[in-house]
Order: structure tokens, then sequence, then C-alpha cells
């Protein structure tokens, strides 16, 4: 329970500093926060259905933890990373740093949610995990650059 | 394997590629009202939506359904994800267009959901959806509620589009 008021917590201060962050219009936000979620859940589903590498835990309360987590933490800490990346006026060696930084932060996240035994790796390590966070900060990256040439033409 | 292939190609599947086939046929004739951003909006709100749904229930402790033949997620999942419940909700909203229907908002809504309660219905007949702890009433009153967000969700985009276009035009 302490763990879900802290998740909740986190989660709403998270998303509040996302809807205020500058740079990008909110439809531009929402947009990149349903493309990451759509990628998230795209990969967490045949990862734990098809490909039987992930298990998620069973008991009910542990189940809608995480459910919360891949729906309002997860995605809104990707995009928010990822508007800061691309946004932010560093060379490409420091953002490449922030993005590798970043990815890891979400390894660690990920890592937690194991070892507190809300999630159980069957033939899965987290090279492969930081592998995916990275792939789907990759192309939200690109969905963002996309996204920003088609609102300037509008 | 990444995507499963369907264990039998019998009437679910087909049901799926014809139902596309109408979709297709539907779409073509109709004049492009919506902007090309209100339509990507529509389209990923609606893979969200799709995906967050069953992300949360399909093999979950609490089971409530699972579409096609098995709980894995199948190339027919993905053609329902990606392609059936978005067009039907764009179809839906470029009704939302005419000043008519935003005026008669709610009829439309109920309309719409009792139409697509009846559609799932025979899907449902033919193995599209299996329900486990689910029933059709169900699905009425969780269409009704995904119809109104929809409402809400093309209100506030339409919203956008024309705050960004002014704010380009000074």
């Amino acid at each position: 329970m302490i763990i879900f008021m802290f998740l909740v917590t986190m989660c709403i201060i998270l998303i509040i500093a996302f809807i205020k962050l500058k740079g990008i219009s909110l439809l531009g936000k929402i947009l990149l926060y349903f493309f990451v979620c759509t990628m998230l859940h795209e990969g967490f589903i045949i990862i734990e259905k098809n490909l039987e590498l992930i298990e998620r835990d069973k008991v009910v309360f542990k189940w809608l933890t995480l459910v919360f987590y891949g729906m309002a933490g997860n995605p809104v800490l990707i995009s928010f990373f990822t508007i800061l990346i691309w946004k932010t006026q560093f060379r490409v060696s420091k953002k490449f740093l922030i993005f590798t930084g970043f990815v890891l932060f979400l390894t660690c996240m990920e890592s937690l949610w194991k070892y507190l035994g809300y999630i159980h790796y069957i033939h899965w390590n987290l090279f492969y995990t930081f592998f995916r966070y990275s792939s789907v900060v990759m192309l939200s990256l690109i969905f963002l650059i996309w996204l920003e040439k088609k609102v300037i033409k509008l | 394997m990444i995507l499963y292939l369907p264990e039998n190609f019998d009437e679910n599947e087909w049901f799926i590629l014809a139902s596309m086939v109408v979709m297709i046929i539907f779409l073509i004739p109709i004049p492009k009202r919506l902007h090309f951003i209100e339509v990507l909006s529509l389209w990923l709100f609606n893979i969200f939506l799709a995906h967050a749904v069953d992300y949360s229930v399909i093999g979950s402790p609490i089971n409530l359904y699972y579409s096609n033949d098995t709980f894995k997620y199948e190339v027919f999942d993905f053609l329902l994800y990606y392609f059936l419940y978005p067009s039907t909700m764009y179809l839906y909203c470029i009704g939302l267009t005419s000043r008519f229907i935003r005026e008669h908002w709610f009829i439309y809504v109920c309309f719409a959901s009792i139409l697509t309660t009846g559609i799932e219905k025979i899907a449902h007949l033919i193995n599209v959806f299996t329900y486990i702890n689910w029933s059709t009433w169900y699905s009425l009153l969780a269409y009704i509620v995904i119809y109104m967000i929809n409402v809400g969700f093309y209100i506030f985009i339409s919203k956008q589009v024309t705050t960004i276009k002014s704010v380009k035009k000074m």
C-alpha cells in the first residue's frame, strides 16, 4: 500500500511537470504520450504473452500497481525525457550521455519491480530491458521530430 | 513467435477481413473533413485505448474476455487494434463535424453504442470475442463511455488545432 501511495504521488507530480513543460504544444505532448504508451504496451504484450520471457505477478493488487505504473508512470517519464533530450540546447555528445543515463534509470526502475516481486524474469535480463527502453526512446524521438514538422506545416 | 498466426483460418478471421473491406469501402468516398493531425490523434488515441484495456484485462487475475482463437497476441488482433477500432472511431468523429449531430450528441452516442454492441454480438457469436466474465450488456455500457470519451477528445483536439492555426496566422 505504501508503494502504491508513493507511486501515485510521484505520478501526479510527474504529470503536472509534464503538462507544464515548455517548448512543445499540449497536443504534441499528448500525441507523444499515446505513441510511447502504444510502443510500451505492444512490446510488453509480445514479450509477456507470445514470447513468454517475462511474467507479471498474478496478485490483483500487484497487477493493478503495475498497470498504473505502465499507464501513468513509465510513459509520462519517457515522454518527459524525450522532450528534454530533443529541446535542450546541448551538444550531441552531452545529449547522448543524458539519453544513456535516462535509459539506465528506467532499467533500474524495472529492476526495482523485479526485486519487489511484481515482475518475474523467465528468459529475460536487464540488458534486454536496457535495449528495449533504448529502442522505445529512440522511436519516440523520431516520432517527436516528425510530429514537430507536421505541426509546423499546420 | 512474435505474432501468432490463427490456429484455424475460419469464420472469425473471415469476419475481420470482411469488416476491413466494408470499412475501406465506407472510408474511400467520404470527403476529408478532418485535418491530418486530428486523424492521427484519433487513430493513436484509439489504439492506446484498446491496448490499455487489453493490457489491464487479458491474462490478468480479472480475466474478462479474449479475442480470436487464443489468449496470445495474433496477427488478426493486430489488425483489430491498428485498423478496425481506430477507423470505426474516425468514421464516428466525421459524423461529429456536422452541426446537427453535435447539437444532438447524446442521441448520436447512444445510437453508435447500440449499433457497435450489435456488431460485437455478431462477432461474439462467430468467436471473434470469447467472453469469460463478460456480457454484451457490459459492452453496451463500455461503448457508451468510450464514445463519450471520444466526443470529448475530438472537441479537445479540434480546439487545439484551431488554437495552433490562429497563433501561426498572427
